[in-house]
Protein backbone atom coordinates (compact mmCIF):
# COMPACT_ATOMS: atom_id res chain seq x y z
CA UNK A 1 0.00 0.00 0.00
CA UNK A 2 0.66 3.56 -0.80
CA UNK A 3 1.86 5.70 2.39
CA UNK A 4 0.24 9.01 3.36
CA UNK A 5 -1.89 9.99 -0.27
CA UNK A 6 -2.34 13.76 0.64
CA UNK A 7 0.42 15.86 -0.62
CA UNK A 8 0.23 18.61 1.34
CA UNK A 9 2.04 22.47 0.43
CA UNK A 10 4.48 20.87 2.87
CA UNK A 11 5.11 17.87 1.14
CA UNK A 12 5.41 19.97 -1.96
CA UNK A 13 8.03 22.20 -0.94
CA UNK A 14 9.89 19.48 0.50
CA UNK A 15 9.80 17.79 -2.66
CA UNK A 16 10.84 20.54 -4.40
CA UNK A 17 14.08 20.89 -2.12
CA UNK A 18 14.97 17.22 -2.07
CA UNK A 19 13.73 16.59 -5.89
CA UNK A 20 11.71 14.08 -5.17
CA UNK A 21 10.74 12.85 -8.92
CA UNK A 22 7.17 11.56 -8.60
CA UNK A 23 5.70 14.51 -6.36
CA UNK A 24 7.23 17.00 -8.90
CA UNK A 25 5.91 15.54 -11.74
CA UNK A 26 2.62 15.99 -9.65
CA UNK A 27 2.88 19.65 -8.93
CA UNK A 28 3.82 20.51 -12.73
CA UNK A 29 0.99 18.51 -13.11
CA UNK A 30 -1.45 20.42 -11.07
CA UNK A 31 -0.83 24.11 -12.45
CA UNK A 32 -0.36 23.80 -15.89
CA UNK A 33 -3.65 24.39 -17.27
CA UNK A 34 -3.46 27.77 -14.90
CA UNK A 35 0.03 29.17 -16.83
CA UNK A 36 -1.58 27.75 -19.90
CA UNK A 37 -4.72 29.49 -19.03
CA UNK A 38 -2.81 32.57 -18.42
CA UNK A 39 -0.88 32.90 -21.82
CA UNK A 40 -3.15 31.62 -23.98
CA UNK A 41 -5.87 34.69 -22.54
CA UNK A 42 -3.00 36.93 -23.09
CA UNK A 43 -2.50 36.29 -26.97
CA UNK A 44 0.39 33.15 -26.36
CA UNK A 45 0.49 30.19 -27.74
CA UNK A 46 0.83 26.77 -25.88
CA UNK A 47 4.68 26.51 -26.57
CA UNK A 48 5.11 29.82 -25.28
CA UNK A 49 2.95 29.10 -22.19
CA UNK A 50 5.39 25.83 -21.39
CA UNK A 51 8.55 27.82 -21.34
CA UNK A 52 6.95 30.08 -19.63
CA UNK A 53 5.72 27.88 -17.35
CA UNK A 54 9.15 25.78 -16.81
CA UNK A 55 11.01 29.05 -16.42
CA UNK A 56 8.17 29.16 -13.32
CA UNK A 57 9.11 26.10 -11.96
CA UNK A 58 12.72 26.25 -12.14
CA UNK A 59 12.52 29.43 -10.71
CA UNK A 60 10.92 28.55 -7.61
CA UNK A 61 12.75 25.14 -7.31
CA UNK A 62 15.92 27.26 -7.96
CA UNK A 63 14.94 29.24 -5.26
CA UNK A 64 13.59 26.44 -2.48
CA UNK A 65 17.75 25.28 -2.98
CA UNK A 66 18.74 28.63 -1.49
CA UNK A 67 18.58 27.52 2.67
CA UNK A 68 17.31 30.83 3.91
CA UNK A 69 14.13 31.22 1.21
CA UNK A 70 11.13 31.65 2.67
CA UNK A 71 7.96 30.48 0.59
CA UNK A 72 5.38 33.65 1.86
CA UNK A 73 2.28 32.32 -0.45
CA UNK A 74 1.16 29.34 -1.69
CA UNK A 75 3.18 27.70 -4.37
CA UNK A 76 0.28 28.22 -6.81
CA UNK A 77 0.23 31.84 -6.20
CA UNK A 78 4.25 31.68 -6.61
CA UNK A 79 4.20 29.92 -9.39
CA UNK A 80 1.44 32.69 -11.01
CA UNK A 81 2.99 35.74 -9.77
CA UNK A 82 6.54 34.27 -11.31
CA UNK A 83 4.87 33.40 -14.57
CA UNK A 84 2.65 36.54 -14.94
CA UNK A 85 6.29 38.45 -14.38
CA UNK A 86 7.77 36.35 -17.41
CA UNK A 87 4.98 36.79 -19.64
CA UNK A 88 4.54 40.57 -18.90
CA UNK A 89 7.97 41.23 -19.74
CA UNK A 90 7.76 38.70 -23.26
CA UNK A 91 4.89 40.48 -24.11
CA UNK A 92 6.16 44.31 -23.37
CA UNK A 93 9.26 42.56 -25.46
CA UNK A 94 7.01 42.08 -28.29
CA UNK A 95 4.52 44.68 -28.35
CA UNK A 96 6.01 47.50 -26.79
CA UNK A 97 3.36 47.33 -24.01
CA UNK A 98 1.09 45.02 -22.51
CA UNK A 99 -1.43 44.60 -19.63
CA UNK A 100 -2.46 40.97 -18.85
CA UNK A 101 -5.78 39.90 -17.77
CA UNK A 102 -5.36 38.42 -14.15
CA UNK A 103 -7.59 35.69 -12.72
CA UNK A 104 -5.63 34.74 -9.45
CA UNK A 105 -3.94 36.59 -6.56
CA UNK A 106 -0.56 37.62 -7.10
CA UNK A 107 2.76 38.67 -5.65
CA UNK A 108 3.76 41.79 -7.38
CA UNK A 109 7.43 40.92 -7.55
CA UNK A 110 8.38 44.80 -8.10
CA UNK A 111 11.69 45.07 -6.70
CA UNK A 112 12.58 41.38 -7.94
CA UNK A 113 11.77 41.53 -11.24
CA UNK A 114 15.35 40.94 -12.76
CA UNK A 115 16.16 38.53 -10.39
CA UNK A 116 13.20 36.09 -11.91
CA UNK A 117 15.00 36.06 -14.86
CA UNK A 118 18.40 36.28 -14.04
CA UNK A 119 18.95 32.93 -13.65
CA UNK A 120 17.83 32.33 -17.33
CA UNK A 121 20.26 34.66 -18.71
CA UNK A 122 23.21 32.68 -16.77
CA UNK A 123 22.13 29.70 -18.16
CA UNK A 124 22.12 31.25 -22.06
CA UNK A 125 25.29 32.61 -21.63
CA UNK A 126 26.99 29.46 -20.58
CA UNK A 127 25.19 27.98 -23.13
CA UNK A 128 26.08 29.88 -25.78
CA UNK A 129 29.79 29.75 -24.32
CA UNK A 130 29.74 26.43 -24.52
CA UNK A 131 28.29 26.51 -27.71
CA UNK A 132 31.25 29.09 -28.89
CA UNK A 133 33.94 27.08 -27.38
CA UNK A 134 33.45 23.85 -29.38
CA UNK A 135 34.69 19.80 -29.08
CA UNK A 136 36.33 18.47 -27.59
CA UNK A 137 36.15 21.34 -24.54
CA UNK A 138 32.70 21.24 -23.89
CA UNK A 139 33.01 17.70 -24.07
CA UNK A 140 35.54 17.01 -21.43
CA UNK A 141 34.45 20.31 -18.76
CA UNK A 142 30.55 18.78 -18.81
CA UNK A 143 31.99 15.30 -17.87
CA UNK A 144 34.32 16.71 -15.51
CA UNK A 145 32.18 18.90 -13.72
CA UNK A 146 29.09 18.35 -14.29
CA UNK A 147 28.82 14.13 -14.65
CA UNK A 148 31.55 13.82 -12.18
CA UNK A 149 33.93 11.61 -14.45
CA UNK A 150 37.31 11.52 -13.20
CA UNK A 151 40.42 12.60 -15.54
CA UNK A 152 41.22 8.83 -16.05
CA UNK A 153 37.89 8.19 -17.83
CA UNK A 154 37.99 11.71 -19.60
CA UNK A 155 41.69 10.66 -21.04
CA UNK A 156 40.02 6.97 -22.25
CA UNK A 157 37.56 8.44 -23.70
CA UNK A 158 38.55 11.49 -25.53
CA UNK A 159 41.63 9.13 -26.86
CA UNK A 160 44.56 11.59 -24.66
CA UNK A 161 47.18 9.32 -23.83
CA UNK A 162 47.04 9.70 -20.29
CA UNK A 163 45.43 11.53 -17.30
CA UNK A 164 47.96 14.19 -17.38
CA UNK A 165 47.77 15.22 -21.02
CA UNK A 166 43.80 15.48 -20.30
CA UNK A 167 44.06 17.37 -17.39
CA UNK A 168 46.25 20.12 -19.51
CA UNK A 169 43.97 20.12 -22.33
CA UNK A 170 40.95 20.56 -19.64
CA UNK A 171 42.95 23.74 -18.13
CA UNK A 172 43.11 24.96 -21.39
CA UNK A 173 39.77 24.93 -22.21
CA UNK A 174 38.72 25.91 -18.82
CA UNK A 175 40.52 29.31 -19.59
CA UNK A 176 39.01 29.45 -23.05
CA UNK A 177 35.56 29.12 -21.73
CA UNK A 178 36.96 31.76 -18.86
CA UNK A 179 37.25 34.23 -21.97
CA UNK A 180 34.70 33.52 -24.30
CA UNK A 181 32.05 34.24 -21.11
CA UNK A 182 33.33 37.20 -20.07
CA UNK A 183 33.28 38.43 -23.66
CA UNK A 184 29.36 37.59 -23.72
CA UNK A 185 29.06 38.83 -20.46
CA UNK A 186 30.85 42.60 -21.60
CA UNK A 187 28.30 42.42 -24.54
CA UNK A 188 25.23 41.81 -23.00
CA UNK A 189 26.05 44.81 -20.65
CA UNK B 1 49.43 30.85 -21.38
CA UNK B 2 51.23 27.81 -19.84
CA UNK B 3 51.58 30.03 -16.30
CA UNK B 4 47.91 30.36 -16.76
CA UNK B 5 47.17 26.63 -16.86
CA UNK B 6 49.52 25.92 -13.83
CA UNK B 7 47.73 29.15 -12.01
CA UNK B 8 44.13 27.51 -12.57
CA UNK B 9 45.24 24.22 -11.90
CA UNK B 10 47.14 25.30 -8.59
CA UNK B 11 43.98 27.08 -7.88
CA UNK B 12 41.76 24.15 -8.57
CA UNK B 13 43.65 21.89 -6.44
CA UNK B 14 44.00 24.62 -3.75
CA UNK B 15 39.74 24.43 -3.98
CA UNK B 16 39.73 20.88 -3.72
CA UNK B 17 41.99 20.65 -1.09
CA UNK B 18 44.52 19.02 -2.83
CA UNK B 19 47.15 21.35 -1.65
CA UNK B 20 49.63 20.08 1.28
CA UNK B 21 52.17 21.49 3.41
CA UNK B 22 54.88 23.13 2.00
CA UNK B 23 52.81 23.93 -0.99
CA UNK B 24 49.57 25.16 0.75
CA UNK B 25 51.58 27.35 2.70
CA UNK B 26 53.37 28.98 0.08
CA UNK B 27 49.98 29.32 -2.15
CA UNK B 28 48.15 30.97 0.47
CA UNK B 29 50.64 33.31 1.07
CA UNK B 30 50.74 34.37 -2.54
CA UNK B 31 46.86 34.54 -2.35
CA UNK B 32 47.74 37.02 0.41
CA UNK B 33 50.50 38.89 -1.52
CA UNK B 34 49.35 38.77 -4.94
CA UNK B 35 46.13 40.49 -5.56
CA UNK B 36 46.17 39.41 -9.47
CA UNK B 37 46.08 35.74 -8.46
CA UNK B 38 42.91 36.57 -5.77
CA UNK B 39 41.35 37.95 -8.87
CA UNK B 40 41.60 34.77 -10.24
CA UNK B 41 40.52 32.96 -8.01
CA UNK B 42 37.71 34.59 -7.63
CA UNK B 43 36.86 35.01 -11.39
CA UNK B 44 37.74 30.93 -11.44
CA UNK B 45 34.74 30.51 -8.65
CA UNK B 46 32.18 32.66 -10.45
CA UNK B 47 32.87 30.58 -13.58
CA UNK B 48 32.47 27.04 -11.89
CA UNK B 49 29.26 28.13 -10.42
CA UNK B 50 28.43 29.28 -13.93
CA UNK B 51 29.08 26.39 -15.22
CA UNK B 52 27.77 23.96 -12.81
CA UNK B 53 24.31 26.12 -12.42
CA UNK B 54 24.05 25.83 -15.74
CA UNK B 55 24.60 21.82 -15.52
CA UNK B 56 21.79 21.89 -12.94
CA UNK B 57 19.36 23.90 -14.88
CA UNK B 58 20.18 21.88 -17.97
CA UNK B 59 19.12 18.40 -15.92
CA UNK B 60 16.47 19.93 -14.76
CA UNK B 61 14.90 21.45 -17.85
CA UNK B 62 15.30 17.98 -19.28
CA UNK B 63 12.87 16.40 -16.30
CA UNK B 64 10.14 19.41 -16.81
CA UNK B 65 10.03 18.21 -20.57
CA UNK B 66 9.53 14.70 -19.15
CA UNK B 67 6.61 15.79 -16.90
CA UNK B 68 5.03 17.87 -19.76
CA UNK B 69 5.37 15.00 -21.90
CA UNK B 70 3.47 12.84 -19.21
CA UNK B 71 0.69 15.42 -19.65
CA UNK B 72 -2.39 14.06 -20.30
CA UNK B 73 -3.95 16.38 -22.46
CA UNK B 74 -7.60 15.41 -21.40
CA UNK B 75 -6.50 16.38 -17.96
CA UNK B 76 -4.95 19.23 -19.02
CA UNK B 77 -8.42 20.31 -20.80
CA UNK B 78 -10.38 19.55 -17.73
CA UNK B 79 -8.05 22.00 -15.72
CA UNK B 80 -8.26 24.78 -18.22
CA UNK B 81 -11.96 24.31 -18.35
CA UNK B 82 -12.21 24.77 -15.10
CA UNK B 83 -9.97 28.13 -15.23
CA UNK B 84 -11.99 29.09 -18.49
CA UNK B 85 -15.49 28.79 -16.70
CA UNK B 86 -14.59 30.67 -13.77
CA UNK B 87 -17.53 32.57 -13.56
CA UNK B 88 -15.27 36.08 -12.57
CA UNK B 89 -13.03 35.87 -15.72
CA UNK B 90 -16.34 35.09 -17.96
CA UNK B 91 -17.51 38.77 -16.55
CA UNK B 92 -14.61 40.25 -17.54
CA UNK B 93 -14.11 39.30 -20.57
CA UNK B 94 -17.51 38.94 -22.03
CA UNK B 95 -20.35 41.02 -21.64
CA UNK B 96 -22.06 40.66 -18.54
CA UNK B 97 -25.53 39.19 -20.74
CA UNK B 98 -23.43 36.63 -22.10
CA UNK B 99 -21.47 35.66 -19.27
CA UNK B 100 -24.97 35.27 -17.62
CA UNK B 101 -26.39 33.27 -20.36
CA UNK B 102 -23.26 31.19 -20.04
CA UNK B 103 -23.96 30.30 -16.21
CA UNK B 104 -27.03 29.58 -16.92
CA UNK B 105 -26.16 27.35 -20.32
CA UNK B 106 -23.36 25.53 -17.88
CA UNK B 107 -25.83 24.85 -15.75
CA UNK B 108 -28.44 23.27 -18.44
CA UNK B 109 -25.42 21.62 -19.85
CA UNK B 110 -24.43 19.84 -16.49
CA UNK B 111 -28.31 19.59 -15.24
CA UNK B 112 -29.22 17.65 -18.75
CA UNK B 113 -26.87 15.27 -17.81
CA UNK B 114 -27.18 14.70 -14.61
CA UNK B 115 -30.77 14.25 -15.41
CA UNK B 116 -30.21 11.77 -18.55
CA UNK B 117 -27.69 9.78 -15.88
CA UNK B 118 -30.51 9.98 -13.46
CA UNK B 119 -32.71 8.62 -15.67
CA UNK B 120 -30.19 5.53 -16.90
CA UNK B 121 -30.18 4.71 -12.96
CA UNK B 122 -33.92 4.62 -12.68
CA UNK B 123 -33.96 0.96 -14.25
CA UNK B 124 -36.53 -0.23 -12.08
CA UNK B 125 -38.88 2.56 -11.60
CA UNK B 126 -42.30 2.77 -13.58
CA UNK B 127 -42.70 3.80 -16.74
CA UNK B 128 -44.99 7.49 -15.83
CA UNK B 129 -42.00 8.49 -13.69
CA UNK B 130 -40.17 7.82 -16.68
CA UNK B 131 -41.73 9.42 -19.29
CA UNK B 132 -41.50 12.50 -17.31
CA UNK B 133 -38.31 12.79 -16.91
CA UNK B 134 -37.78 12.20 -20.75
CA UNK B 135 -39.70 15.11 -21.60
CA UNK B 136 -38.06 17.32 -18.89
CA UNK B 137 -34.92 16.22 -20.68
CA UNK B 138 -36.44 17.15 -23.96
CA UNK B 139 -37.25 20.52 -22.62
CA UNK B 140 -33.72 21.18 -21.51
CA UNK B 141 -32.21 20.39 -24.41
CA UNK B 142 -34.42 22.87 -26.39
CA UNK B 143 -33.13 25.56 -23.98
CA UNK B 144 -30.03 24.13 -24.59
CA UNK B 145 -30.03 24.47 -28.57
CA UNK B 146 -31.22 27.76 -28.11
CA UNK B 147 -29.05 29.06 -25.54
CA UNK B 148 -26.51 27.54 -28.07
CA UNK B 149 -27.03 29.69 -30.64
CA UNK B 150 -26.72 32.90 -29.16
CA UNK B 151 -24.08 32.09 -27.59
CA UNK B 152 -19.89 32.62 -28.06
CA UNK B 153 -19.47 28.65 -29.01
CA UNK B 154 -15.98 28.85 -27.90
CA UNK B 155 -17.75 29.42 -24.51
CA UNK B 156 -18.94 25.77 -24.80
CA UNK B 157 -16.76 24.39 -26.85
CA UNK B 158 -14.32 24.71 -23.66
CA UNK B 159 -16.00 22.64 -21.43
CA UNK B 160 -14.74 19.11 -21.85
CA UNK B 161 -17.52 17.10 -22.06
CA UNK B 162 -16.99 12.96 -21.52
CA UNK B 163 -20.32 11.22 -20.87
CA UNK B 164 -18.56 8.10 -20.26
CA UNK B 165 -17.17 9.86 -17.42
CA UNK B 166 -20.15 8.60 -14.98
CA UNK B 167 -19.77 7.56 -11.30
CA UNK B 168 -19.95 3.73 -11.41
CA UNK B 169 -20.14 2.17 -7.80
CA UNK B 170 -17.79 3.13 -5.14
CA UNK B 171 -17.48 6.67 -3.49
CA UNK B 172 -16.85 8.39 -0.56
CA UNK B 173 -18.04 8.11 3.33
CA UNK B 174 -17.00 10.02 6.19
CA UNK B 175 -17.61 9.04 10.11
CA UNK B 176 -20.17 10.70 11.86
CA UNK B 177 -19.15 8.42 15.39
CA UNK B 178 -16.40 7.29 17.12
CA UNK B 179 -18.49 4.04 17.29
CA UNK B 180 -18.60 3.22 13.53
CA UNK B 181 -21.23 5.07 12.25
CA UNK B 182 -20.81 6.69 9.16
CA UNK B 183 -22.69 8.79 6.01
CA UNK B 184 -22.20 8.18 2.46
CA UNK B 185 -24.65 8.81 -0.91
CA UNK B 186 -27.25 6.45 -1.07
CA UNK B 187 -27.00 5.75 -4.73
CA UNK B 188 -23.32 4.58 -3.46
CA UNK B 189 -24.72 1.52 -1.67
CA UNK B 190 -27.90 1.36 -3.04
CA UNK B 191 -27.33 -1.79 -5.10
CA UNK B 192 -25.07 -3.70 -3.10
CA UNK B 193 -24.61 -7.08 -1.55
CA UNK B 194 -21.83 -6.12 0.29
CA UNK B 195 -20.04 -2.39 1.55
CA UNK B 196 -16.51 -1.96 2.23
CA UNK B 197 -14.72 0.85 3.62
CA UNK B 198 -11.08 1.19 2.93
CA UNK B 199 -8.37 4.29 3.81
CA UNK B 200 -5.58 4.58 2.25
CA UNK B 201 -3.91 6.92 4.50
CA UNK B 202 -4.47 4.26 7.14
CA UNK B 203 -4.47 0.90 5.06
CA UNK B 204 -5.03 -1.40 8.53
CA UNK B 205 -8.26 0.10 8.44
CA UNK B 206 -10.12 -2.03 5.79
CA UNK B 207 -13.75 -3.15 7.61
CA UNK B 208 -17.06 -4.61 6.42
CA UNK B 209 -19.71 -1.89 6.73
CA UNK B 210 -23.68 -2.90 6.49
CA UNK B 211 -26.13 -0.09 5.33
CA UNK B 212 -28.46 1.03 8.86
CA UNK B 213 -30.54 3.19 6.86
CA UNK B 214 -31.40 4.92 3.12
CA UNK B 215 -33.01 7.83 2.19
CA UNK B 216 -33.25 7.60 -1.28
CA UNK B 217 -34.91 10.92 -1.74
CA UNK B 218 -32.36 12.93 0.08
CA UNK B 219 -29.60 10.68 -1.49
CA UNK B 220 -28.54 10.02 1.67
CA UNK B 221 -27.19 6.55 3.77
CA UNK B 222 -26.21 5.57 7.24
CA UNK B 223 -23.82 2.79 7.19
CA UNK B 224 -22.13 1.52 10.46
CA UNK B 225 -19.25 -0.67 10.63
CA UNK B 226 -19.96 -4.49 11.16
CA UNK B 227 -16.28 -6.11 11.40
CA UNK B 228 -14.30 -7.59 14.41
CA UNK B 229 -11.72 -6.22 14.30
CA UNK B 230 -13.05 -3.08 14.65
CA UNK B 231 -13.10 -1.40 17.50
CA UNK B 232 -12.99 2.84 17.25
CA UNK B 233 -12.42 5.50 14.75
CA UNK B 234 -11.22 7.80 17.81
CA UNK B 235 -12.30 11.11 18.33
CA UNK B 236 -13.90 12.83 15.61
CA UNK B 237 -12.73 16.01 15.09
CA UNK B 238 -15.72 18.01 13.36
CA UNK B 239 -19.41 18.29 14.04
CA UNK B 240 -22.09 18.72 11.75
CA UNK B 241 -23.24 22.12 11.32
CA UNK B 242 -26.64 22.65 12.70
CA UNK B 243 -27.05 25.98 10.53
CA UNK B 244 -26.50 26.80 6.69
CA UNK B 245 -23.62 28.07 4.74
CA UNK B 246 -23.61 31.26 3.87
CA UNK B 247 -23.83 31.97 0.00
CA UNK B 248 -19.89 32.45 -1.20
CA UNK B 249 -18.58 30.57 2.01
CA UNK B 250 -15.45 28.97 1.04
CA UNK B 251 -15.54 24.96 1.71
CA UNK B 252 -13.25 22.53 0.98
CA UNK B 253 -13.60 17.99 0.59
CA UNK B 254 -11.86 14.99 0.97
CA UNK B 255 -12.84 12.16 -1.30
CA UNK B 256 -11.23 8.92 -2.86
CA UNK B 257 -12.39 9.83 -6.83
CA UNK B 258 -9.49 7.24 -7.39
CA UNK B 259 -7.08 4.77 -4.86
CA UNK B 260 -5.76 7.88 -3.48
CA UNK B 261 -7.94 10.94 -1.33
CA UNK B 262 -7.97 13.96 -3.30
CA UNK B 263 -8.69 16.90 -1.75
CA UNK B 264 -10.92 20.23 -3.64
CA UNK B 265 -12.04 23.56 -2.25
CA UNK B 266 -14.21 25.74 -3.64
CA UNK B 267 -16.97 27.70 -2.67
CA UNK B 268 -21.43 27.66 -1.33
CA UNK B 269 -22.77 28.93 -5.33
CA UNK B 270 -26.23 28.68 -4.56
CA UNK B 271 -28.77 27.91 -1.68
CA UNK B 272 -30.69 25.66 -3.62
CA UNK B 273 -29.51 22.25 -5.50
CA UNK B 274 -30.16 20.94 -8.48
CA UNK B 275 -33.89 22.17 -9.86
CA UNK B 276 -34.22 23.80 -6.95
CA UNK B 277 -33.67 21.65 -4.58
CA UNK B 278 -34.09 23.29 -1.10
CA UNK B 279 -31.98 20.41 0.58
CA UNK B 280 -28.55 20.63 -1.42
CA UNK B 281 -26.53 23.96 -1.93
CA UNK B 282 -24.92 24.11 -5.17
CA UNK B 283 -21.08 24.12 -4.59
CA UNK B 284 -18.32 24.65 -7.54
CA UNK B 285 -16.05 22.06 -5.85
CA UNK B 286 -14.23 20.05 -8.53
CA UNK B 287 -15.83 16.56 -8.46
CA UNK B 288 -14.83 13.17 -9.79
CA UNK B 289 -16.80 10.06 -10.07
CA UNK B 290 -15.99 8.31 -6.24
CA UNK B 291 -16.78 11.87 -4.77
CA UNK B 292 -20.46 10.89 -4.00
CA UNK B 293 -20.25 11.05 -0.01
CA UNK B 294 -17.68 12.60 0.37
CA UNK B 295 -17.80 15.47 3.33
CA UNK B 296 -17.96 18.79 2.88
CA UNK B 297 -16.22 21.31 5.15
CA UNK B 298 -16.23 24.92 5.85
CA UNK B 299 -13.49 26.68 6.84
CA UNK B 300 -13.88 26.00 10.30
CA UNK B 301 -13.81 22.26 9.66
CA UNK B 302 -17.44 21.67 10.42
CA UNK B 303 -19.54 19.33 8.35
CA UNK B 304 -21.89 22.04 5.80
CA UNK B 305 -22.60 19.09 3.66
CA UNK B 306 -22.22 15.67 1.75
CA UNK B 307 -21.45 15.53 -2.06
CA UNK B 308 -24.66 14.24 -3.64
CA UNK B 309 -25.67 12.48 -7.04
CA UNK B 310 -23.91 11.59 -10.47
CA UNK B 311 -21.40 14.33 -11.86
CA UNK B 312 -19.76 14.67 -14.76
CA UNK B 313 -15.85 14.63 -14.51
CA UNK B 314 -15.92 18.20 -15.31
CA UNK B 315 -15.65 21.00 -12.55
CA UNK B 316 -17.57 23.97 -12.32
CA UNK B 317 -21.18 22.91 -10.88
CA UNK B 318 -21.56 19.79 -8.32
CA UNK B 319 -24.36 19.49 -5.61
CA UNK B 320 -24.12 19.25 -1.58
CA UNK B 321 -27.03 17.85 0.58
CA UNK B 322 -26.86 20.27 3.48
CA UNK B 323 -25.94 19.55 6.88
CA UNK B 324 -29.50 20.71 8.69
CA UNK B 325 -31.48 17.98 5.69
CA UNK B 326 -28.51 15.26 7.15
CA UNK B 327 -29.12 16.04 11.34
CA UNK B 328 -32.71 15.82 10.16
CA UNK B 329 -32.96 12.02 8.77
CA UNK B 330 -31.12 11.12 11.51
CA UNK B 331 -33.37 12.48 14.12
CA UNK B 332 -36.30 10.85 11.32
CA UNK B 333 -34.78 7.63 11.97
CA UNK B 334 -37.60 4.51 12.76
CA UNK B 335 -36.82 3.96 16.65
CA UNK B 336 -35.38 0.08 15.92
CA UNK B 337 -33.21 0.89 13.33
CA UNK B 338 -30.19 1.76 15.82
CA UNK B 339 -29.01 -1.03 17.93
CA UNK B 340 -26.37 0.91 19.23
CA UNK B 341 -26.95 4.39 19.81
CA UNK B 342 -25.19 7.28 17.25
CA UNK B 343 -23.53 9.98 19.14
CA UNK B 344 -23.00 12.53 16.87
CA UNK B 345 -19.57 14.33 17.79
CA UNK B 346 -20.22 17.71 19.70
CA UNK B 347 -17.14 19.15 19.58
CA UNK B 348 -15.07 20.68 16.54
CA UNK B 349 -11.93 20.59 17.06
CA UNK B 350 -10.37 22.06 13.52
CA UNK B 351 -11.47 25.58 14.24
CA UNK B 352 -8.93 28.12 14.00
CA UNK B 353 -6.34 25.71 12.34
CA UNK B 354 -4.87 26.16 8.91
CA UNK B 355 -5.62 23.82 6.23
CA UNK B 356 -3.07 21.62 6.48
CA UNK B 357 -3.38 21.07 9.48
CA UNK B 358 -6.84 20.36 9.56
CA UNK B 359 -6.95 18.02 6.61
CA UNK B 360 -4.19 15.88 8.67
CA UNK B 361 -6.61 15.01 10.98
CA UNK B 362 -9.83 14.87 8.64
CA UNK B 363 -7.90 12.34 6.57
CA UNK B 364 -8.21 9.40 9.08
CA UNK B 365 -12.13 9.58 9.52
CA UNK B 366 -12.74 10.00 5.57
CA UNK B 367 -13.13 6.75 3.65
CA UNK B 368 -13.76 5.30 0.42
CA UNK B 369 -16.78 3.06 -0.03
CA UNK B 370 -16.65 -0.19 -2.05
CA UNK B 371 -19.29 -1.59 -3.08
CA UNK B 372 -19.87 -5.53 -4.39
Amino acid sequence: MKPAAIATEADFVNALRNEERTLMNRLYKMHFPMVLHLVGQNSGSEAEAKDVYQEAFLVLYENLQKPDFELSCKIKTYLYSVSRRLWLKRLTRKKGQADIQDFEEFLPFEDSAAAVTENEFRFQAMDVALGKLGEPCRTILEDYYLNDFSMVQIADKMGYTNADNAKTQKYKCLNRLKKIAEGIKNVDQ
Amino acid sequence: MLTNNTNTERIEQYLEGKLQGAELTSFEQELQQNPALAQEMAEFQLLLTDLRHYGQRKQMKALLDGFHQNLDQREVEVGLARYRTNFRLLRRKYFPTIAAAASVALITVFGTLFTLDYVRSLEKTSQTNYRSLLRKIQLNQNKLNNLENSLDTAVLNSIAINRDQYLKGGGTGFAVSADGYLLTSYHVVKKSDSIFIESTVRPDQRYKVELIFGDEEADLALLRVNDKKFTTFGKIPYMLKQDLADLGEDIFTLAYPREDAVYGEGSVSARSGFEGDKAAYQVSIPVNPGNSGSPVFDAAGNVVGIIKGKQLESEGVAFALKSPAMLAMIGKLPPDTLKVPLNLPRTNRLAGQKRVAQLKKIQDFVFQVKVY
